[in-house]
């Protein structure tokens, strides 16, 4: 195992522990939007599409990676979208809020 | 590293650390986009941070490996930014679960291309590591994917939504998981990467087995395991984005699905918890839906100290289910020979037929220890030979019977021998007695017969059941008192029954204080969110307490129903969590339900041996009343009988069935005429109950408001007001004098603030002719604009001002302070006694004095 992968390895647990305890408290009624915002993040892996996209050899690997590209954009977007679509729907009624539509 | 690099030009030293820095940073960023998501307040900035990172990343990567220029990449984000941004703006609250699901299934369809990709430009002899972190991005990926679309299909009502369980599905999961991880490990051998179709072949199988796991793991998963699948699925699209990280070495990758993953496994355990489910139970596709009976002795035991607690006394649910029935079946078996009951069993048959009910005895071939036996004992106490019907002839009329009673018999109706291969019993026929609608046993004990196999029927939970254990003959007799007893009373309940369910809800919540709602997924179907929010809204005027307890699993996702609640505007801060909720129970006065039933079935608490036993519910049996709209008395998903369905409680339980949205309107109507009921017995009509009569009959109105409105800030009830009336078909205008308020306009201005349309405002001269044809005129503190005294009192400092004429108007409202003349100091002739049937005088805050008027206003 190289310096690299254990680095990976390394974040990839950090990560997951950090991330553990940071989202152990949001609260039970923000959850559906915690799950879809945590959706649009799965969507990082467009990062990794963009750039073995723009190295692919042959025009086949280029497609399948065209695909990919809007696949996770689609991913990322519309999970950010519809999150933040949710979140402006709780209002608390101590003070009184603007209305936002939706 | 270089797997990816070997084609791009190697990023200098100084690239590589600002780029390492930028990923750290962007990493740092987006957990603290998701800390701020803790919070109600900071959530949309928290949400938003997340984005603005995600942005700076693309760009990152971007630079870093100098691929700004290469086009058909930003064309493919284009695409993806205009279907994405259409579909977040076009989805319906409603239709978020699938949407949801979809959503994963597309970052788990990204990582698995993402995967393919590096595998295809991969050099055979790249590190094990790199091979083995692709080809496992392909099998979480496609297994993300497929899972997520079976998911979302069963959500979106595409796909059947109960578990769809294929011929030997263990063996195919099995299967489809072991090839699909062979062929991930092959693709780590480098000799075969060496021969490209084989690489291909391996890729494209490896990408297909996985995705036939996920469907086949997906589609046994039903409804009310959606939650638990729908996170686990969330969970898995992170963590297949984090494999795909390490594959082509991106820390940021690696960082974020990492957090998603586990994000999404905190989201499993917290509702595996709630459900009382094990997540392996699921994966193995146990799911809720087969409640299987257990045949443990332990458990057993246990049951017969819980059943009795349970079903707080089974004598009584026996009288009433006689006393309710047309038909009942007799089953005696050897019990009753032993213990002699036979002339308990005629009396009772005696006392049944009195009644008019008809009664059958069901004789099992073998029931008893010789053939016949049974026919003997009971013609020996008279039992006419007619009522006797052999197995065959009886077994069709089970389900037809209202009240199956089964005396000291057990194998021959022990339903486990249609199910429990290998026992001796099995293949046996029996009386099918579970058919029944209700099915009393009385029989010594819960041991198993002769045969020794366990008899499902004695378990807990199933509230069609009452277990009469002890001697046949004394739990005979008591089932009669009980029905006795209930007979008695049976002519008193009629007239208090007379009352609907509607109108018994509606005089509760007019008494009560404290009022819980628990939305369920009833809810959601229904789409009676508006619904529920009406009748909060009116609740609350009444001054009454309204919070909602929402249990964590309620609906199909995490927080499905905050997010539908949330969506017409319910405050937040309302809604309670299942923990903090409980304890409150005692001291409500009614619960509504609307739409769940196994969050709060109390079967969970005390049915050993069922699937829901020990999930943790909301306790709404604790309130003092309990209103339940559900669509049936069917049990929830788990299939468990839920006891407060049960009859005989009606004094405490309103059950109404059918559409929530229905329903619920129901009963804010019944609410609403409840709430007058009281008042209008008084001897004589209070001034807002004869405002509100009017209001009712009226077909004109024409609101004056003044500076009074202003000062009680009292516009948005105004508003109110005017829309209930035009709802009614009513016209409504308001008269503007040109001074009312305290600058030109002033009022314009207010009405305006709350969306009256400006049409209906009307200046003085324009309407003043109308007066004469309205029915009512509302005055809202208004006073010397209105004053009459301004035609005829000589003499004082308003004489000759030009007013509005609401004299004229068949009857007046005055919603004022009190009655002191206005600014100019005039006494205001309206205000005088001895016009009681043409003006109302409504004193005090105007708020408030609207607010009486529009609920008398309602009850008429």
């Amino acid at each position: 195992m190289t310096t690299t992968q254990g680095i990976l390895i390394a974040v990839f647990v950090v990560a997951t522990l950090v991330g553990y305890k940071i989202i152990n408290r949001v609260p039970s009624l923000l959850h559906t939007p915690l799950m879809s915002g945590m959706n649009a993040f799965s969507g990082v892996t467009v990062l990794g599409c963009l750039s073995a996209t723009a190295m692919a050899a042959h025009w086949g690997s280029k497609v399948l990676g065209f695909i990919a590209i809007v696949l996770a954009m689609i991913n990322v977007v519309s999970g950010f979208g519809v999150t933040d679509r949710m979140l402006r729907m709780f209002h608390s009624s101590k003070p009184k809020n603007g209305g936002n539509e939706s | 590293m270089k797997l990816l690099l070997f084609l791009a030009a190697q990023p200098s030293a100084t690239e590589n650390l600002i780029y390492y820095i930028a990923a750290g940073v962007l990493t740092v960023a987006v957990l603290i986009g998701i800390a701020m998501m803790s919070k109600v307040e900071t959530s949309v900035k928290g949400n938003l941070l997340g984005a603005i990172s995600m942005l700076l990343a693309i760009v990152l990567t971007l630079w870093y490996f100098n691929i700004f220029t290469v086009i058909e990449l930003w064309i493919a984000m284009l695409v993806g930014l205009a279907i994405g941004i259409t579909a977040a703006m076009r989805v319906k609250m409603i239709q978020m679960p699938q949407m949801v699901g979809l959503l994963n299934g597309l970052g788990g369809g990204a990582s698995m291309l993402a995967g393919i990709l590096t595998l295809i430009a991969a050099d055979p002899f790249e590190t094990s590591f790199s091979l083995i972190t692709a080809g496992l991005a392909i099998f979480v990926g496609s297994l993300t994917l497929t899972g997520s679309l079976v998911a979302a299909g069963k959500l979106h009502k595409v796909l059947p939504q109960r578990p769809i369980v294929l011929k030997g599905h263990p063996l195919w999961t099995a299967l489809s998981l072991i090839l699909s991880l062979v062929t991930v490990v092959l693709l780590a051998v480098p000799y075969i990467l060496m021969v490209p179709i084989l690489k291909t072949l391996l890729i494209l199988l490896s990408a297909l087995l996985s995705g036939a796991f996920g469907i086949i793991f997906a589609i046994r998963v039903g409804g009310a395991d959606m939650p638990i699948t729908i996170s686990l699925l969330n969970s898995l699209s992170g963590v297949a984005g984090a494999i795909a990280g390490m594959a082509i070495a991106d820390p940021l990758l690696v960082a974020v699905g990492g957090v998603v993953g586990a994000s999404g496994l905190l989201l499993t355990q917290i509702m595996c918890r709630a459900m009382n489910r094990k997540l392996l139970d699921i994966l193995l596709g146990k799911t809720s839906a087969q409640g299987k009976p257990k045949a443990k002795k332990e458990t057993v035991k246990v049951i017969e100290e819980t059943a009795v607690e349970t079903v707080q006394s089974p004598e009584m649910s026996c009288g009433c289910w006689l006393r309710d029935a047309e038909r009942v079946i007799i089953v005696p078996g050897y019990g009753m020979a032993l213990s002699q009951a036979q002339s308990s069993v005629k009396q009772l048959m005696t006392e049944l037929e009195a009644d008019g009910k008809e009664v059958k005895f069901a004789i099992h071939p073998v029931a008893g220890r010789m053939p016949g036996h049974m026919n003997v004992l009971l013609a020996e106490v008279d039992i006419p030979y007619d009522k006797l019907y052999e197995m065959q002839d009886i077994n069709e009329d089970f389900k037809d019977a209202d009240v199956v009673i089964v005396i000291g018999a057990n194998d021959v109706v022990n339903p486990a021998a249609n199910t429990a291969e290998g026992t001796p019993i099995y293949g046996m026929p029996i009386l099918d007695v579970e058919d029944a609608k209700s099915l009393i046993m009385c029989n010594y004990d819960t041991q198993p017969g002769y045969a020794g196999v366990d008899n499902p029927l004695y378990e807990g939970g199933r509230e069609h059941i009452a277990l009469m254990l002890g001697d046949a003959k004394e739990t005979l007799g008591a089932i009669m008192s009980s029905y006795r007893e209930g007979d008695g009373t049976d002519e008193v309940t009629p007239s208090g029954e007379a009352m609907t369910t509607e109108l018994q809800s509606g005089t509760w919540l007019r008494d009560a204080e404290r009022v819980i709602i628990v939305p369920g997924y009833g809810m959601a179907l229904s789409q009676a969110q508006s619904a529920v929010k009406q009748l909060m809204t009116e609740l609350e005027q009444e001054g009454k307490e309204v919070s909602f307890a929402i249990h964590p699993v309620a609906g199909r996702m995490p927080g499905h129903m905050n997010v539908l609640l949330a969506e017409v505007d319910i405050p937040y801060d309302k809604l309670k969590e299942m923990d903090e909720v409980n304890p409150e129970f005692k001291n409500t006065d009614v619960a509504i339900i609307i739409g769940a039933n196994d969050v709060i079935n109390p079967a969970a608490n005390t049915a050993e041996g069922t699937p829901i036993y020990g999930m943790p519910i909301l306790d709404v049996e604790d309130a003092k009343h309990v209103i339940i709209c559900n669509f049936d008395k069917l049990p929830g998903y788990a299939g468990v009988d839920n006891p407060l369905y049960e009859e005989g409680r009606t004094d405490r339980i309103a059950l109404m069935l059918g559409d929530a949205k229905e329903t619920l309107d129901a009963i804010t109507k019944a609410f609403r005429t409840c709430k007058v009921q009281p008042t209008v017995e008084g001897a004589t009509a209070s001034p807002e109950q004869k405002g509100g009569r009017w209001l009712a009959d009226a077909a004109r109105v024409i609101i004056v408001p003044g500076y009074g409105m202003a000062l009680s800030q009292a516009q948005s009830t105004v508003k109110s007001l005017m829309m209930e009336l035009e709802q009614q078909g009513k016209e409504v205008k308001f008269a503007i004098h040109p001074v009312a308020g305290r600058m030109p306009g002033h009022m314009n201005v207010l009405l305006a603030e709350v969306d009256v349309p400006y049409d209906k405002l009307y200046e003085m001269q324009d309407i003043n002719p109308e007066f004469e044809e309205t029915d009512v005129a509302i005055i809202i503190g208004a006073n010397d604009v209105i004053n009459p005294a301004a035609n005829t009192a000589e003499g004082t400092p308003i004489y000759g001002m030009p007013i509005l004429d609401v004299e004229d108007a068949k009857h007046v409202i005055i919603c004022n302070f009190d009655k002191l003349p206005g600014y100019a100091g005039v006494d205001n002739p309206l205000y005088e006694e001895g016009h009681e049937d043409h003006i109302a005088l409504l004193l005090g805050d105007a708020k408030e004095t609207l607010g009486a008027l529009i609920r008398e206003y309602r009850g008429c």
